[in-house]
């Protein structure tokens, strides 16, 4: 049959008119009712009948269903529906910039934050987990006490372990370990013509890399430690000595003994709290002479408290029997004298070595961190990263608002709800992994250089911190379905002619929610603004407080195992001579860290009394510049000064009950028979660190074996060093010369609070700025689909003024509330810090002050930016468009 | 979906997936087959028991396309345009593992229900 292109056409009309076709599915759909229609007129039904019948066959409800199922086959395209998704995402980014760039610049450093925070808090919680025996390895600690006054220290004896290990088949090794430290020397190792002072050298049983296997370059585990001449250095000493050669089996002079290089170690990693250069074996402790004839005693000793002993206990259940049988056996063992020391041991877990060690007189190898600032650091990055968290759903929940037209618009062409919801969804969690990425590479940019203001070599390794990373992108990743949920639930219900027509308004959705978390914002800026304050006054207080000596102009020379001790008069003497130094003393302790006790009998006490000393000589206090409260000094005139002369400072007087101390009566419990007297009070001075309050000290006249004092002319540094270095070398050939002034000696141990207030500073900065930014996007936004109401109240005769007014009366209101709700938060962590401080600030109702200043002037300057701008609108052009 | 019998269009559900196997053994029996083509084919075949409807035929055929088993050539015929449909490569050999799934399913379901 032949067609009639007339009837086609009408055929083509018709279904388009009918709305049943269009597109692709039209040319098919054409076809097929032309071939239904021939059929039917095959049988001789004329044209208009047989079309009109097919047409009827079809109900409206299939219509519609083959419309849904046409569109469906065919966009129902997962990539063409992603390509359009992302190129409205792109659209939508590019018009809107600003808010675009806050919330990802916002999210992207409170991740950043986040990360380093974590990797930090990670890094502090790995200490000495890299062993295989680490989780069954203690340490024995012991605390002595006499006089009501307990002094714990992580060292003990040194015949605990064997004995230990002979007697409870539990204990499956030990080792023990002494720092050259404890002779108050300063090692030199020379190889050719290399020498060099060190300080990280340690004596160790053989058994030490067994317990602790720290990997080896070069060498054999089993046999490094095993003959009396070795050493095992680290890598990087390697390097120092031997340049790129094999360092393996090569000489090394310790002092003055030959040593045999047994053994190279990787170096250490800084997530142990071994921290060390040289290993020597304890057998070398004797053999090296270092310790005089005693060397090999101590050994057997159970009154040199100066080893770390280590046991492996694999059976964990045995670790309470063993401490109990640690006090058996030093309680037979002890000599008589020291019963009234009261010494109690105890097993340390390795693993807590790090973060719970809180030591009287810590002598660690390496500084201990601290679980107290862990746990403020890492709250520090938890609310950096809700600030910023808050930041970036605020704004999508905003922005998302805005786009009621576009819903309508995608609606009216078809789109369908599911569509809308996971095209939102989509959005948003692209755009929180977007943030994700920018943090990531930021974090690794960053890493190195917060890896040195920690002091801790960070790296971020996809294998290592994978549980971390997975977990902050499901967090990131929840981020972004929070923010796009708003849109997908309630965006996207909206019914295209309401808000074509106008009758939805944008701008209102959510905005009591958005409210509450602007509020949370506000309230931890807040926090971190009167935190950073805190710390801040708290490390200049420490800085500035006078210490009751003068630690500016001092030098403090190491002279121990030199010739100068020898000669020590006539050094000084040389020194003082020259214009540029002021006096010379001598001093057992390097001022300003923890000291160490003695036991004495005080005139007027029972019992013995541990009180902490120094060993100084004459010009002590006139060098350090400490004040005497009574009597005098050590005086070259009066022979038994440096025999029986004692002095002592306020708070022994106090702690003695002395009214009138000058002669009172103080003796060494060891060395009886020298009636000893107290021949001067000095003012109290902050002879340890400031965490510390001040303890009764007592200053004895003992040998010039330890440090000598210089003080130096104020401006004359450069004269007093040359002086200084001439003077060493006329007396002392081998040893080269090493000082420290006094000052930056003392700042170093404040570096972990000084560390924290940096850190405290940098994130609080940064959480602010990101929570101030957020403020300005929302702000931004909310004038926007004010300008109507704005307009309408300028036309009604409302001024400027009363437009500001209005605007930011909430925002007030907001930072009120906020403050509020942080002044109690804020007190409560700030004072559990502050209580780590013997001496520390008193609170001062300005702190809060001025948080509350800050964050208010910070708020009212964002939003006075742009209600300006809205409040001085022409309100003709805002309205004349409704 | 499909008009088998007037009593038995509730169960247009149950035979739903079915569609997608016919168009597939047909086409691949076939070079190339359009749109009316393939449901007298099917009405001819079953003996007037089912009966496609284009709402039903159409969709799945565009499903196929994009789905790249298909290729569509347009050719004009007495003044209208006609497609015709034939599988590719990938579509004549979804289209033998789809009929021996079927096969399997219905010999299970016969195991179930007989």
């Amino acid at each position: 049959m032949k067609w009639n292109k007339k009837d086609i056409d009408y055929i083509r009309y018709d279904l388009k008119r009918r709305g049943l076709a269009q597109g692709q599915l039209l040319d098919d759909l054409t076809d097929h009712v032309c071939c239904e229609v021939e059929a039917k007129m095959e049988k001789g039904t004329p044209f208009k009948k047989a079309y009109e019948k097919i047409i009827a066959d079809v109900s409206g409800h299939q219509i519609e269903e083959l419309q849904k199922d046409t569109f469906q086959s065919i966009n129902h395209n997962t990539s063409i529906m992603l390509r359009n998704t992302l190129k409205i995402m792109w659209r939508q980014a590019m018009k809107y910039r600003l808010h675009t760039g806050i919330s990802l610049v916002g999210l992207a450093t409170g991740l950043a934050c986040f990360i380093i925070i974590a990797l930090f808090v990670k890094h502090e919680l790995s200490y000495d987990k890299q062993f295989s025996k680490s989780e069954s390895i203690h340490r024995v600690t012991m605390s002595s006490s006499v006089g009501g006054m307990t002094n714990t220290i992580p060292t003990s004896y040194a015949p605990i372990g064997p004995e230990l290990q002979a007697r409870y088949g539990e204990v499956a090794a030990y080792t023990r370990i002494i720092n050259y430290k404890y002779t108050r020397q300063q090692p030199t190792f020379t190889y050719k013509d290399k020498t060099f002072y060190e300080n990280g050298v340690i004596f160790a049983d053989s058994t030490f890399f067994e317990l602790f296997d720290f990997p080896f370059v070069e060498g054999d585990v089993q046999t490094a430690l095993r003959q009396p001449n070795a050493v095992v250095v680290t890598e990087e000493m390697a390097t120092k000595y031997f340049g790129d050669k094999n360092a393996l089996g090569k000489n090394l002079t310790f002092n003055n003994t030959e040593m045999l290089v047994t053994g190279v170690l990787q170096n250490l990693p800084s997530n142990t709290h071994l921290q060390f250069d040289f290993v020597i074996p304890m057998t070398g402790l004797s053999y090296s002479g270092i310790f005089g004839s005693a060397g090999a005693r101590m050994l057997e000793s159970y009154q040199a408290d100066w080893f770390w002993d280590y046991l492996h206990i694999p059976d964990g259940d045995a670790v309470a029997k063993i401490e109990q049988g640690i006090n058996t056996l030093v309680a037979e063992q002890s000599p008589e004298a020291f019963k009234e020391y009261n010494q109690q041991f105890y097993l340390q877990a390795l693993e807590d070595v790090h973060l719970h060690s809180n030591f009287d007189y810590n002598t660690d190898l390496t500084q201990n961190g601290n679980s107290k600032n862990l746990f403020i650091l890492g709250s520090i990055g938890f609310l950096v990263l809700l600030i910023s968290a808050i930041n970036f759903i605020n704004i999508s929940i905003a922005a998302a608002t805005r786009r009621y037209k576009e819903v309508g618009i995608s609606k009216v062409l078809g789109a369908m709800r599911t569509q809308l919801r996971f095209q939102y969804l989509f959005e948003s969690v692209t755009m929180s992994m977007v943030a994700l990425v920018v943090a990531l590479a930021v974090t690794v940019l960053m890493l190195p250089t917060f890896s040195g203001m920690l002091g801790r070599e960070l790296t971020l390794s996809l294998q290592q911190d994978y549980l971390l990373l997975m977990g902050i992108v499901l967090f990131t990743a929840l981020i972004g379905v929070l923010s796009g949920l708003y849109p997908a639930l309630f965006v996207s219900a909206f019914e295209p002619q309401r808000v074509l027509k106008g009758i939805w308004k944008p701008g209102s959705g959510g905005a009591n929610f958005r409210k509450v978390l602007i509020g949370a914002q506000i309230t931890i800026s807040m926090f971190l603004i009167i935190g950073a304050i805190v710390v801040s006054e708290q490390l200049s207080f420490i800085n500035n407080r006078s210490l009751g000596y003068d630690k500016e102009h001092v030098i403090m020379l190491p002279i121990r195992g030199t010739q100068i001790p020898r000669k020590f008069v006539s050094f000084k003497n040389a020194l003082l001579n020259e214009t540029a130094i002021q006096g010379v003393s001598s001093v057992s302790e390097p001022i300003g860290r923890e000291v160490q006790f003695m036991s004495f009998k005080i005139e007027g006490q029972t019992n013995d009394q541990f009180v902490k000393i120094l060993n100084v000589t004459h010009d002590f206090t006139k060098t350090m510049h400490l004040e005497l409260k009574e009597g005098r000094d050590f005086s070259l005139d009066i022979g038994s000064d440096s025999v029986s002369g004692f002095l002592i400072n306020e708070s022994a007087a106090r702690a003695f009950g002395w009214e009138e101390p000058l002669g009172k009566g103080i003796q060494h419990s060891w060395r009886t028979g020298v009636d000893g007297r107290v021949i001067g009070v000095v003012k109290d001075f902050n002879f340890e660190p400031l965490q510390k309050q001040i303890d009764p000290i007592i200053m004895w006249f003992g040998g010039p074996h330890w440090y000598a004092a210089v003080r130096v002319a104020p401006g004359k540094n450069k004269e007093a060093l040359a002086a200084l270095e001439k003077t060493w070398a006329t007396f002392e050939q081998e040893k080269p010369f090493a000082f420290q002034f006094l000052d930056t000696s003392i700042q170093h141990i404040y570096e972990s609070e000084e560390r924290m207030s940096q850190l405290f500073f940098i994130f609080a900065t940064l959480s602010i700025v990101t929570a101030m930014l957020g403020l300005y996007g929302l702000i931004t936004f909310i004038l926007e689909q004010r300008l109507v109401e704005i307009g309408v109240r300028k036309v009604m005769g409302a001024s400027v003024s009363n437009i500001i007014g209005l605007i930011t009366k909430d925002y007030v209101m907001l930072v009120i509330i906020a403050f509020v709700a942080t002044l109690p938060i804020t007190y409560f962590i700030m004072n559990q810090w502050l209580q780590g401080f013997a001496f520390h600030i008193t609170w001062s109702t300005w702190y809060f002050v001025a948080g509350f200043g800050i964050a208010l002037l910070v708020v009212l300057a964002t939003v006075f930016s742009k209600a300006i701008n809205a409040a001085s609108i022409n309100p003709a052009q805002v309205l004349k468009g409704e | 979906m499909l008009r088998i019998r007037e009593h038995m269009s509730s169960k247009k559900e149950l035979i739903k997936g079915t569609l997608r196997v016919i168009i597939l053994k047909l086409l691949a029996e076939n070079t190339r087959m359009y749109g009316y083509e393939i449901t007298q084919r099917v009405k001819e075949l079953t003996n007037n028991e089912i009966e496609l409807t284009f709402g039903a035929l159409y969709p799945t055929l565009y499903k196929l396309e994009s789905q790249q088993l298909l290729v569509a050539k347009t050719i004009v015929i007495d003044g209208r345009a006609r497609k015709y449909y034939s599988l590719n490569k990938k579509g004549i050999k979804t289209a033998s593992e789809e009929v021996s799934d079927y096969f399997a399913f219905t010999r299970a379901m016969h195991l179930v229900l007989k």
